[in-house]
């Protein structure tokens, strides 16, 4: 099925009834007209498109969207005039008195096709309706006569898009059948448990369309995330995890930095800089969805002859980890000393466990600190047997389960070493952590990439806070994974 | 045959019981084409449309013959008085024939060819 760019329910409304009026609303450069033409490119036929401009010469048109052509002939661009207007209704309609009725809509639409092409399923779109409501000055009649279009729109079958650059409810919005707001919404990164986190203070800015009406149409969510990326709007539908496919491997971009197996990655940090810290940071409503991600990057780096040494992160189950097999060179590291493997097991729900856990951090500091060194005995022995099937190994380290564990000094004593290891081998050091650490703060200072995955609206996306990048929708297919800009 | 003829073959034939759609299906004309014809039919009173239910059903009408007379002048200070009055937007005297003697009309409705 071929994937559409518009939220499926926009589809729906204009599948479900011929007829149907949409008032798209939204401040100058919200991507308004953008949108209108993404809805015609769906729903309307070819050369059935009709779109009464106020501001837009064809030129100017097809210049800014070639892909339109085929929708909206030239014939079927009309420009909307003053002298326009009035030939319609008259210049002396306030005199009169006139009401706005079918025939007024009538003798609209009998100017709209004057000069078009013939259609036989015509959509039209005006933009914008308020200036077209300005230039016969109407006042308190506007809405007279939109209730007019609309009802010889139903009448004849035939859907209308009614462009408005007035974002606040009007009574516009009760006469038509659907009305969707766009706007630029700000993203900022979340607060750390009441503390102000430095990252807050950035922010960055994201696209969303409002479903505010569809009527006879069952809305899966009410608002998308969308890009106006290459000229051609594109809203983002919720994040479905796939598996990670084996792809080509992609070699490393230069001497100190290997290809993190993402394209689109690649050309957003520069890839992964060997002999450095690679940060992933997950915000809350993430949940899992960042570990295909991180898979392929381990893949890439296995294709490439590179051992992967993983510790998990805390709730990514065995299932998960078991999707990469050992064969390719991406190894689990499950220690038999690490404490938490070995309670786990004793309690039915996590819940008690964790219970547990701060009763013995508080009261058996040495059975965890025996713990400790044990277990960065065991991973120590584990890299170095490792490194014997390997020209050499990279780190992925989950630090959240180690926080959880040891505490957010001892997290950093580990990383420390992690990343003295990375430089003595010259290899690249990844590592998760999870909003809400103690050590996160800290950890951010010391990473030579910083990346943030963050849900919106159910989509997935992620940002760079070092290198500084804007916000991009992560999707996957059979093709792995790509990241779309927000623009 | 012209556009305009197989929009009045099949306003005749329906004997003024076809919607818009229904007029395009059977006319077979482009919906755009048939709404210009339609409105140009409404506004030069060759045709109208009568509300049933939530549908417009389109109809023809008969012309009507505008009719000198010796009291133009006295009917049509009659009816300017009434339209001033009452705040009509326009109004018409017809004689028994049909005939108009004397009409203020809005100014897209053509007199001679009004359905009144």
């Amino acid at each position: 099925m071929k994937e559409s760019n518009i939220p499926s329910e926009i589809k729906s409304f204009f599948e479900s009834s011929s007829g149907q009026t949409l008032l798209i609303k939204g401040k100058p450069g919200t991507g308004k007209t953008i949108f209108a033409f993404e809805v015609l490119k769906e729903v309307c036929d070819e050369r059935n498109g009709l779109y009464f401009s106020t501001r837009v010469t064809p030129e100017k048109l097809y210049a800014f969207f070639p892909w339109i052509r085929n929708i909206i002939p030239e014939k079927n661009i009309v420009n909307a005039t003053p002298n326009r207007m009035m030939k319609v209704f008259g210049s002396d309609f306030e005199a009169f008195k006139r009401p706005f009725d079918f025939d007024s809509a009538l003798a609209f639409f009998k100017m709209l096709y004057e000069d078009a092409e013939e259609m036989d399923n015509p959509v039209v779109v005006i933009d914008s309706w308020d200036v077209v409501l300005n230039y016969v000055n109407l006042k308190d009649q506007g809405a007279t006569l939109t209730q007019s279009l609309c009802e010889l729109c139903r009448e004849v079958g035939t859907h209308l898009i009614l462009v408005s650059e007035t974002a606040d409810q009007t009574p516009l919005d009760f006469i038509v059948d659907g009305v969707v707001k766009l706007s630029d919404v700000e993203i900022r990164g979340e607060a750390m448990g009441g503390q102000v986190y430095s990252e807050q203070l950035s922010s960055r800015t994201a696209r969303l369309i409002e479903l505010n009406k569809l009527r006879g149409v069952k809305r899966g969510q009410k608002s998308y995330v969308f890009t106006l990326h290459n000229g051609r709007f594109r809203s983002f539908p919720p994040y479905t995890v796939q598996t990670t496919p084996r792809l080509e491997p992609i070699p490393d971009i230069d001497k100190n930095h290997r290809s993190t197996g993402i394209k689109d990655l690649d050309n957003i940090i520069g890839g992964l800089k060997r002999g450095g810290l690679t940060l992933f940071e997950i915000e809350y409503g993430v949940g899992l969805r960042y570990i295909p991600f991180l898979d392929q990057i381990a893949m890439n780096l296995s294709s490439n002859n590179i051992g992967v040494v993983r510790i998990r992160s805390a709730g990514v189950s065995s299932t998960l980890e078991n999707k990469i097999p050992e064969a390719m060179g991406v190894y689990q590291f499950k220690p038999k000393t690490w404490i938490t493997w070995r309670l786990e097991k004793l309690f039915p729900t996590s819940r008690e466990y964790l219970d547990f856990f701060e009763v013995i951090k508080k009261e058996s500091s040495e059975i965890l600190e025996l713990s400790l060194m044990e277990s960065r005995k065991e991973y120590a022995e584990f890299l170095e047997q490792k490194g014997e099937s390997h020209p050499s190994v990279a780190e992925f380290i989950g630090l959240d389960t180690f926080e959880i564990l040891y505490g957010a000094d001892n997290t950093l004593k580990l990383l420390d070493e992690a990343v003295s290891r990375a430089i003595e081998s010259n290899e690249v050091l990844i590592a998760v952590v999870k909003r809400g650490m103690k050590s996160v703060e800290m950890i951010t200072k010391i990473a030579d990439a910083h990346i943030i995955f963050k849900d919106i609206v159910g989509s997935l996306f992620i940002y760079g806070v070092q290198p500084r990048t804007g916000l991009y929708n992560v999707s996957s297919d059979e093709q792995g994974i790509h990241l779309t800009p927000v623009v | 045959m012209s556009y305009e003829a197989k929009i009045v073959e099949a306003l005749q034939k329906s004997d003024g019981k076809l919607s818009t759609i229904e007029l395009a299906k059977e006319t077979g004309l482009p919906k755009t084409t048939l709404i210009k014809y339609l409105t140009s039919f409404k506004i030069s009173g060759k045709a109208d449309f009568e509300d049933v239910g939530t549908s417009r059903l389109w109809h023809l009408v008969a012309p009507t013959k505008v009719k000198p007379s010796a009291k133009k002048k006295e009917l049509d200070e009659m009816l300017k008085k009434l339209i001033e009055d009452t705040n009509l937007l326009g109004c018409a005297v017809v004689d028994r024939e049909g005939s108009i003697l004397s009409a203020f009309l809005p100014h897209n409705v053509n007199q001679e060819n009004s359905a009144l």
